[in-house]
């Protein structure tokens, strides 16, 4: 690929804009989402100003923040902010004034957790009607009519907070989590009083809530909501409520917009669509809202690429154009797009390991990508300087890790040399991207490489493996070993039939009808090369066997549900708790977790057995220079360090990077 | 050996579809052009017959001289030969018109085999093939899936009727037209400075025919209007009535049912790009 720069323009996506009297400068919205930066005690941190200045920076129009809980019971975690706390107003004021100051316009969303809470054990599941709550397996407490009264109020008290604030306005969820949406489904609301039954019945909550904090807004502020319309649950309702739901709520003046949304808690992957989802799914939902209403609609659902959302704009599905793990990628998206330099982006791929797998376990908000997102105060926009002393790096291994850090000390005035044995760069994301949906992973590779290609402080030597006399005699100050790791069958396993799931991918093995998969990790790799096999082979089966509890026991809870949502359409006995023993050519041995109990499995039964998820580092360059000395500084990242995730590569790289 | 003429024909990008509303004509100026994706089915069939047999394979084209580029892109998938048949008196011509001009060329190049696109996307006729075959007095077949084989003068075709399958034999020369399929696109490397120079220019003159035979004159059809169906739109539309479960998998497929042979291209690297180029060429 040639480094030639495509230079786009975006008419659409950077023409003016206005939200009632709320004057927006481009079409692009940081959508608001739970960040988990708050304090302990529930209050706005430093590390949230800086997450969204930065996106202010980086040339976005509207910034919504969020999810606010409007009270201590309206929270799902501690780490949501409590907005009925006046203390929030120090904060959020200078979170206002930076974005303002950076020509962005800000809105605040309010919620009530309602029946989904992130906290254990999860109390006070407030709900229309007491019903299980499947995604958590909780009951709900059905709502008391004073006790609506009270939520109803809450919402008020939090508004006034942000217009103390200084907000440009509030936004208020009726979306994949908190109480307001729960009201319009038929399976939480099954109450016969005035806040059940009928349609208006169901949105008299709504009505109430929007219309107390309307009372509280000064006149220029503007008020909206976050909609999921489309619970795609088989009890839940659908897009057609959904749009009724927008059009009762732009008829009665309720909002001055509607962001769109679709998904619950049950149906995760449509409220945080991972890379199985397509880019831009949410676009027929956008355009079915927007038909219906006169006011400002905001798209959703997988839009990372400034041409989608120009075509989004451009086909009037929606006005503007909503993204939030997009920024939290790059929050220089705007910026970016706006000078046409389209491949410049650094992409989201949805991959949803360090944004919601982070803050599901309660902790701050981050992205794999990203290092600076949640440390832009240490990492963020400017704060990369050049090294004082220029030195020449010379880099052994082109995968992930070995070109951020080549990235970084390119960026830093660094020489850099980089070595990659195969002659295309990527490393192990090459194997990776032959599993189904997993593509997207390719991205990671594709922004470092085209970046470094703008840097003429860097050699690539793409198809040269680094020795040591190469490496030599470039007479480095400096030396990374980045080389990565190989997979390999134990020596417990002498079935001649055993391959690595590497041998899989790389189509050097003919897969016969009954597979055998052992996965001591159960984490991605297992699932994916259970996956792989359905997916490019009919008429197997798979017998998947793995000491812990499950597959893709150890894998992100939020990527679970789509690959359960297809394995178990396929012909594939799952058996945990089993332990490998042994593997010869006559059979291969379990043993039960806990107990004596084994299970063998006859060699006859299987035509395969993929031994998946070992890996070792190659680093033999790196104890060689190491321990013989002939380099003043000698490092190791990545999968040469020990196999890990994409994540630790890039995060380790950059910090590393910095540092010399 | 034998020889093939494969009709191909530049369409609009049917997602930014527009009509000038004065005399109902496709505005093509500003609209991205694409190779007919049932053309490109005929294409591959044609290629594939070169591989098998040796055959040579000649494309032709009739449009503007932008039209050059889907020649161009018949020459990366292999094709021999390219005639860009170019005049301006061929603007206007209708169905008849076209196949007259068409059927001027394939005269003289004495081609065994003529292959079509069974319609296009953007007026979805289906007159040319059989246009062809009757003005030229040869057999024709339609709805063509693919070739099954070939023996001396006698091909034997696969074609998909509305409630059959048919395997058909005819005897050469013979005009097929071919429905639409998902295949896999291969590019040649080949000497792209000269490509241009490949192709071959040719007016009405060229071909001995008058200009009252083409355009506007030529013509026995004129559009009086035209309506843009609302449902063409550029996204995937969810049917609400679906079952959430199969909402889901219409969306995790991108609409794409598990019968239709499509490939699902979902990241950004260079070669997916190069792919998704090289498809919608």
């Amino acid at each position: 690929m040639s480094a030639q720069k495509t230079k786009l323009k975006f008419d659409r996506l950077f023409s003016e804009f206005s939200i009632k009297n709320l004057h927006l400068k481009n079409r692009i919205v940081f959508l608001p989402h739970y960040t988990a930066y708050a304090e302990v005690t529930s209050l706005p941190s430093e590390e949230e100003t800086y997450y969204y200045t930065e996106r202010a920076k980086g040339g976005t129009g509207l910034i919504i923040t969020g999810n606010y809980a409007v009270s201590k019971v309206g929270q799902m975690h501690r780490t949501f902010i409590n907005a009925s706390d006046r203390r929030c107003i120090t904060n959020f004021s200078k979170t206002v004034n930076n974005c303002h100051k950076y020509g962005a316009k800000i809105i605040g969303q309010l919620s009530h957790a309602g029946a989904t809470k992130v906290e254990l054990p999860r109390a006070s599941l407030y709900a229309p009607s007491q019903v299980l709550e499947k995604s958590t397996g909780s009951y709900t407490t059905a709502i008391a009519k004073d006790e609506i009264g009270q939520v109803v109020k809450e919402f008020g008290t939090a508004a006034e907070t942000l217009v103390m604030s200084g907000f440009d306005g509030v936004e208020v969820k009726v979306a994949h989590d908190g109480i307001l949406r729960i009201f319009v489904s038929p399976y939480y609301n099954k109450r016969n009083d005035e806040y059940g039954g009928s349609f208006e019945n169901k949105m008299r909550i709504i009505h109430e809530v929007f219309t107390e904090i309307r009372s509280k807004l000064t006149e220029n502020m503007v008020l909206g909501v976050r909609l999921s319309a489309d619970e795609f649950e088989d009890d839940g309702f659908n897009l057609e409520t959904g749009v009724q739901v927008a059009k009762y709520m732009a008829d009665n003046k309720l909002v001055d917009y509607i962001s769109c949304d679709a998904g619950t808690w049950n149906t995760f992957i449509m409220q945080i669509p991972p890379m199985t989802i397509p880019l831009g799914f949410g676009e027929y939902i956008a355009a079915a809202i927007k038909k219906v209403v006169d006011i400002p609609v905001i798209a959703f659902g997988r839009i990372n690429d400034p041409i989608q959302a120009e075509q989004i704009l451009e086909n009037g599905s929606a006005d503007l154009i909503g993204m939030a793990r997009q920024l939290l990628c790059d929050p220089e998206w705007a910026n970016k797009s706006k000078k046409g330099m389209v491949d410049d982006i650094r992409k989201c791929i949805g991959c949803e390991e360090g944004c919601i797998g982070q803050v599901f376990l309660m902790q701050p908000i981050k992205c794999i990508q990203n290092p600076a997102a949640g440390k832009e105060k240490k990492l963020g926009i400017g704060t990369l300087k050049k090294a004082e002393i220029k030195k020449k790096i010379v880099i052994a291994g082109g995968g992930v890790a070995g070109l951020k850090f080549a990235e970084i000390s390119a960026k830093r005035g660094h020489e850099v040399v980089l070595f990659e044995k195969e002659k295309t760069l990527g490393g192990q994301i090459n194997i990776l991207k032959s599993i189904p949906f997993r593509n997207e992973y390719s991205e990671v590779v594709r922004y470092l490489e085209f970046i470094l290609k703008e840097f003429p402080n860097v050699t690539i030597k793409a198809g040269v493996a680094a020795n040591s006399e190469n490496i030599t005699s470039e007479k480095p100050d400096a030396l990374l070993i980045a080389t990565g790791a190989v997979s390999y069958i134990p020596d417990t396993v002498q079935n001649s039939k055993a391959v690595t799931s590497w041998d899989v991918l790389e189509n050097k093995v003919d897969i016969g009808k009954s597979i055998l998969v052992y996965d001591p990790l159960s984490h991605n790799e297992g699932v994916g090369i259970v996956e792989y096999l359905f997916d490019t082979y009919k008429n197997i089966n798979i017998r998947y066997i793995t000491p812990q509890n499950d597959i893709c026991a150890n894998a992100k809870n939020e990527n679970k549900d789509i690959l359960l949502r297809k394995l178990l359409q396929e012909d594939l006995e799952i058996i945990p708790y089993y332990g490998l023993v042994s593997a010869d050519d006559k059979a291969v041995s379990f043993n039960k977790a806990f107990t004596d109990k084994m299970m063998t499995i006859e060699d006859s039964s299987f035509d395969n057995f993929i031994y998946t998820g070992s890996l070792k580092s190659v680093d033999d360059l790196y104890w060689k220079f190491k321990e013989d000395g002939g380099v003043s500084e000698v490092y190791r990242l990545g999968d040469a360090k020990a196999p890990a995730d994409v994540e630790i590569a890039i995060h380790e790289a950059e910090a590393l990077a910095r540092s010399i | 050996m034998k020889k093939i003429l494969v009709c191909l024909k530049q369409v609009p990008n049917t997602r930014d579809v527009k009509i000038n509303p004065e005399n109902h004509t496709l505005v093509r100026e500003g609209v991205e052009s694409v190779l007919n994706p049932f053309d490109d089915c005929a294409l591959e069939e044609a290629l594939k017959l070169k591989k098998k047999y040796g055959f040579s394979v000649t494309v032709m084209t009739m449009g503007p001289p932008q039209a050059e580029k889907i020649l161009e892109y018949s020459f990366r998938r292999g094709a021999d030969e390219a005639f860009l048949l170019t005049d301006r008196h061929l603007a206007g011509s209708d169905t008849w018109a076209t196949a007259t001009a068409v059927v001027g060329l394939a005269k003289k190049g004495g081609y065994d085999l003529l292959f079509c696109g069974q319609e296009s996307i953007d007026s979805g006729t289906g007159h040319i093939g059989a246009s062809i075959a009757e003005m030229m007095n040869i057999p024709q077949v339609n709805y063509a899936e693919k070739v099954l084989g070939l023996h001396e003068n006698r091909i034997r075709i696969q074609a998909k009727f509305d409630k059959f399958d048919a395997q058909l034999e005819v005897v050469t020369p013979v005009v097929v037209s071919f429905l639409k399929k998902g295949f896999e696109v291969k590019l040649k490397a080949i000497d792209e400075s000269v490509i241009s120079e490949r192709i071959k220019r040719v007016t009405l003159a060229d071909l001995n025919l008058l200009p009252e035979q083409v355009g506007l004159e030529g013509s026995y059809t004129q559009v009086v209007n035209i309506d843009i169906d609302e449902r063409f739109v550029g996204y995937v539309t969810v049917d609400s009535n679906l079952s959430a479960n199969e909402r889901i998998l219409y969306i995790t497929t991108g609409g794409i049912t598990e019968n239709e042979n499509k490939k699902i291209i979902r990241d950004l690297s260079q070669e997916s790009i190069e792919e998704i180029a090289s498809l919608i060429m």
